[in-house]
């Protein structure tokens, strides 16, 4: 036992202790951070790094701006890829498997090379700009129909049989008995969008213009650009940007690794 | 089922999933394939592409820094992906023990780094594997060892990358392990104990065959992803040092909004995608050898 | 009565939606962090309160992604009406027209192009057409650590050093082993703006004259490079694999582990942030025969081939880089990037004399007029560096020889320039 607790130990060490250390970067002041960058301890308490960030640029509004796409595209994913992955798992229909197959060899092509073209739909579509120009596609989430799809292949069988005897149509089945299985999931899916969408930069980079629709990815990059990086306002950002999604993990934790665990297991 | 049911059945799945098919064919399947027109042109975004055909493929294969990035790319994921599945699987099996405790704690910390970007997770690390002023040279110091150049230096950059990466996604994995593994009766435990089985044989003949689904779902999402690196090496070395963590999607980047050679970035991009699917579907043929259906 | 007062508030509703159907929009391209972001909005806002016709909307990106952005923009068929362009792209933008050629608007608002440097305006055109106005045109330093100097015992060189000088002084000033190591020099290959210089003293340069062919595969290159490569083994100069960022060279500079380094307007900017560094500035040192090497570079400022409202973007060009120096009397009071004009109160503004380095303004002229060199910019630049980078970077990392290595990068670099 105690060998298990020792490597446990170090692996949760490793994985905490270089996020607990830019924890506290972003609490010592500038001079600090390179005269006393390896202790632990905290010479000094300094808020400086965090009043800077939001100092410099509008980070409320960068916060407020990813936060609204961040939740538009989370709930629009959650209803698309439920409801795609159950049609793909449990409804016969033809062309099913193509459908399928087509949507994930979509995931293979790197999202660089696909900017321009959808640059150019947006701009048909007069979207640029906006922040519809992020919600929009992010409705869609080709990996989170393949998490649903893979969760729906595990629900047994029996119960779709039992509640079709019940004459109960494709819409109820789905609703009342398919989806109260997939609470683990759903958190999952819901978490897994958030980072996704949260921290997404290239899209937001050339879709948006104006500085009151940044998004809080493009307000760290302008911190990062700087030849005399300060370190700990890079930290306080970092640790900003990502507070949310911190919550957001915390809360739905348990959900979250159950869920995680189930999408694995069909092949 | 009856005829009615199953063409009403059939429309359904067709609602069900037109959401998604309107969005995608707008929105992936467009640019997807406009994309591959372009790789047949030679294009500099300001004028209008010109058509070149099949040239930019062949200009490709005599490339050598093609060669390298896919050199540095398939280096990246074979060794991620080969020691990330080795430990998330190692960490699932210490975890899954009923009578361990604070089990959660541990689970939540190795699963921590999963939920930070890429780029929040390179700058931090950056800042860790400094040459001079990085903790992780000062611990080696402290020890008595000599400073190792992780990022600044052919010889370890890679290394480092990978290292970083597995760190980052080593919780992710380890979660879809233990539940395969709590997926396995117990009986098939006990019995063996009474044959007299020995650890390994155990695992060997039971864990591994009953949690292969779930390997096969690690390694097939883990390769896709560690094909497309790209946030990480950017933002921790930016492709350095002496382009040695310079990885096929970079090279996509540099080519198509640097050099202003769309068509030839996206060729590249669909040698990538093929070089993915036929791993893919490689996969999917040998895992009907050993993964236990 | 009544229908007197309708007519009247009719009338002036008809003139409001005339007014703002009148209000210009300009889109207004541009990179930098949040401060050099802060400035142009200050210039934005004056041009904004004298034209109330015009709203100017910046669009504005960290400068990594920068030219990516402006790319995809101008696919998309959505180019800003004004952007700036860093000179190592231009010439791609400039012979892909995308940029409008002023030239006549020059002409006929009968501009005075006579007190740019001419290193700026050599950079906006093409022939004798421009497509753009200079933008923080400024030379490339060397940068001395005063303390390091002192500690040796040694004397800041005079502005006419010579390479000799130069590596007999970071000689002596690089000592010590492991952690207490000091260098002379930042061996760097950030850019080619970096390496060139080296070359060109030798009486080398990157392309011919008409810049159609590739011209370093020399025995006289290669033996230069081997020279390089040699100072770095000996401990002198700094190996280009040890400071890969500009941060980290900031910070071995400011901790006195470096004496010497090449340095940009920005770098001045980014040491004078550190407190307690004191640093000088002269020009890069050449040889008798080479003396000007000190490399100039500047980025321009143009109006989009593809702008809808040309009249309105030339207005603000000319108030933004024009030599009415109305917009950058705004960039010279925010002390971030020398003047473009060779203009003393420009410099006057600019000028910092609480700060280091000293006497920056006498040291840029004595650069203008005796030391400074243009690089060779044409299409293809970022690939042709990227090609030329990686052999150096092999000389450097010991897998090749400097003659291998350039005569291999030689027909791929020929076969970029040769690309119509």
């Amino acid at each position: 036992m105690v060998p298990a607790y020792a490597i446990l130990a170090i692996a949760a060490f490793v994985m905490l202790a270089p996020l607990l250390w830019a924890l506290l970067t972003a609490f010592k002041p500038n001079s600090e951070v390179y005269t006393n960058p390896y202790s632990f301890k905290l010479r000094t308490l300094s808020f400086r790094a965090f009043v800077d960030v939001f100092k410099s640029t509008p980070f409320h509004i960068y916060f407020l701006n990813t936060l609204i796409i961040t939740l538009a595209c989370t709930l629009g994913v959650i209803v698309t890829s439920s409801m795609a992955g159950y049609a793909f798992a449990k409804l016969a229909f033809p062309g099913r498997n193509v459908i399928f197959a087509l949507f994930i060899a979509t995931m293979m092509i790197p999202r660089q090379v696909t900017l321009v073209p959808t640059f150019i739909i947006m701009r048909e579509l007069g979207l640029i700009d906006s922040r519809l120009s992020l919600i929009i596609p992010g409705i869609l989430s080709v990996f989170g129909t393949f998490l649903m799809r893979q969760f729906f292949l595990t629900v047994p069988q029996d119960y779709e049989d039992a509640a079709k005897v019940d004459g109960c149509g494709v819409v109820r089945r789905f609703v009342e008995v398919m989806m109260p299985f997939a609470k683990s999931t759903v958190a999952t899916l819901t978490l897994l969008t958030i980072m996704g969408v949260w921290n997404d930069y290239l899209y937001p980079l050339v879709f948006l213009n104006s500085d009151m629709k940044r998004t809080l990815t493009l307000g760290l990059a302008l911190f990062r650009s700087e030849a005399d990086i300060r370190w700990n306002t890079l930290m306080a950002g970092v640790i900003i940007s990502n507070l949310p999604i911190l919550l957001a993990f915390l809360f739905t934790q348990k959900y979250v690794i159950r869920g995680v665990a189930l999408s694995g297991l069909k092949g | 089922m009856t005829l009615k049911n199953r063409t009403r059945e059939a429309l359904m799945g067709y609602v069900f999933i037109s959401p998604n098919v309107a969005l995608f064919m707008v929105f992936l399947a467009f640019p997807v394939v406009s994309s591959f027109f372009i790789s047949l042109a030679d294009w500099n975004l300001i004028t209008s592409p010109e058509f070149v055909g099949i040239q930019n493929y062949i200009d490709l294969f005599s490339d050598s820094f093609f060669w390298k990035c896919m050199r540095n790319t398939a280096v990246f994921s074979l060794f991620s992906v080969g020691l990330g599945v080795f430990l998330s699987l190692f960490l699932a099996m210490i975890l899954d023990n009923p009578r361990l405790r604070a089990a959660g704690f541990f689970k939540s910390s190795i699963f921590l780094p999963v939920i930070f970007s890429s780029v929040s997770i390179a700058v931090v690390w950056q800042w860790i594997l400094d040459n001079q002023s990085g903790i992780l040279n000062y611990c080696l110091r402290l020890l008595g060892m000599k400073s190792i150049p992780w990022i600044v230096s052919t010889k370890w950059a890679l290394p480092s990358v990978i290292g970083v990466a597995v760190w980052k996604q080593a919780g992710y994995n380890m979660v879809i392990f233990l539940a395969a593994l709590k997926g396995v009766p117990q009986e098939l435990y006990e019995a063996a104990e009474i044959d007299g089985a020995r650890p390994m044989r155990k695992f060997w003949k039971i864990t591994w065959p009953m949690i292969s689904p779930s390997t096969f779902f690690v390694l097939v999402t883990s390769i896709i992803g560690s094909f497309q690196i790209f946030d990480l090496t950017t933002v921790l070395t930016n492709g350095g040092p002496a382009y040695s963590t310079n990885t096929l999607v970079m090279m996509v980047y540099q080519y198509g909004f640097q050099f202003f050679k769309m068509g030839y970035a996206s060729s590249m991009a669909y040698v990538l995608f093929a070089i993915i699917l036929l791993l893919t579907a490689a996969q999917a043929l040998v895992s009907k050898k050993w993964v236990h259906s | 009565m009544r229908i007197r007062f309708l007519i009247f508030a009719c009338a002036a509703m008809l003139a409001a939606a005339a007014a703002s159907a009148q209000k210009i929009e300009l889109k207004y391209a541009f990179w930098g962090n949040p401060d050099a972001i802060g400035v142009e909005k200050d210039i934005i806002d004056a041009y904004q309160s004298a034209h109330p016709d015009v709203t100017v909307t910046p669009i504005a990106v960290d400068y990594t992604n920068y030219h990516a952005k402006l790319l995809t923009m101008i696919a998309g068929g959505q180019p800003p009406d004004v952007m700036r362009i860093d000179s190592f792209f231009f010439q791609d933008f400039m012979s892909a027209k995308a940029l409008k050629d002023i030239t006549p608007l020059i002409k006929k608002d009968k501009l005075d192009l006579s007190k740019y440097y001419p290193a700026g305006l050599g950079d906006c055109r093409s022939g004798d057409k421009y497509y753009g106005l200079p933008w923080g045109t400024a030379p490339n330093f060397m940068i001395l650590n005063i303390k390091m100097f002192k500690d040796a015992g040694l004397a800041l060189p005079p502005l006419d050093w010579k390479w000799n000088d130069f590596v007999a002084l970071a000689r002596k000033l690089a000592k010590g082993q492991g952690d207490s190591k000091q260098y002379g020099f930042v061996q760097s290959l950030f850019g080619l703006d970096f390496v060139l210089p080296f070359l060109w003293m030798e009486g080398q340069d990157l392309f011919d004259k008409n810049r159609t062919k590739f011209t370093l595969n020399t025995p006289e290159a290669a033996k230069k490079i081997e020279e390089l490569k040699a100072l770095v083994k000996e401990g002198v100069f700094t190996s280009p694999f040890e400071l890969t960022a500009s941060d980290a060279t900031l910070r071995y500079f400011s901790q006195d582990k470096v004496a010497m380094m090449i340095g940009q307007a920005s770098t001045i900017l980014s040491l004078q942030k550190i407190e307690g560094v004191d640093f000088a500035i002269r020009p890069i040192p050449g040889t008798a025969k080479y003396p000007a090497v000190t490399t100039y570079k500047s980025n321009i400022v143009g109006i989009s081939s593809g702008t809808k409202k040309e009249k309105a973007a030339w207005e603000f060009l000319k108030f933004l880089r024009g030599p009415s120096l109305e917009g950058e009397t705004l960039y010279m009071k925010a002390k971030r990037i020398p003047p473009t004009f060779d203009d003393e109160k420009l410099w006057g503004l600019y000028a910092d004399a609480s700060k280091p380095p000293k006497d920056i303004a006498p040291i840029c002229k004595e650069i203008a007029a005796k030391y400074g060199h243009l690089l060779p910019l044409r299409k293809g630049w970022m690939e042709v560096q990227t090609l030329f980078l990686q052999a150096l970077q092999k000389v450097f990392a010991d897998e090749a020889s400097a003659s291998a290595a350039l005569a291999e990068a030689a027909p791929k670099i020929q076969a970029v320039l040769n690309k119509k």
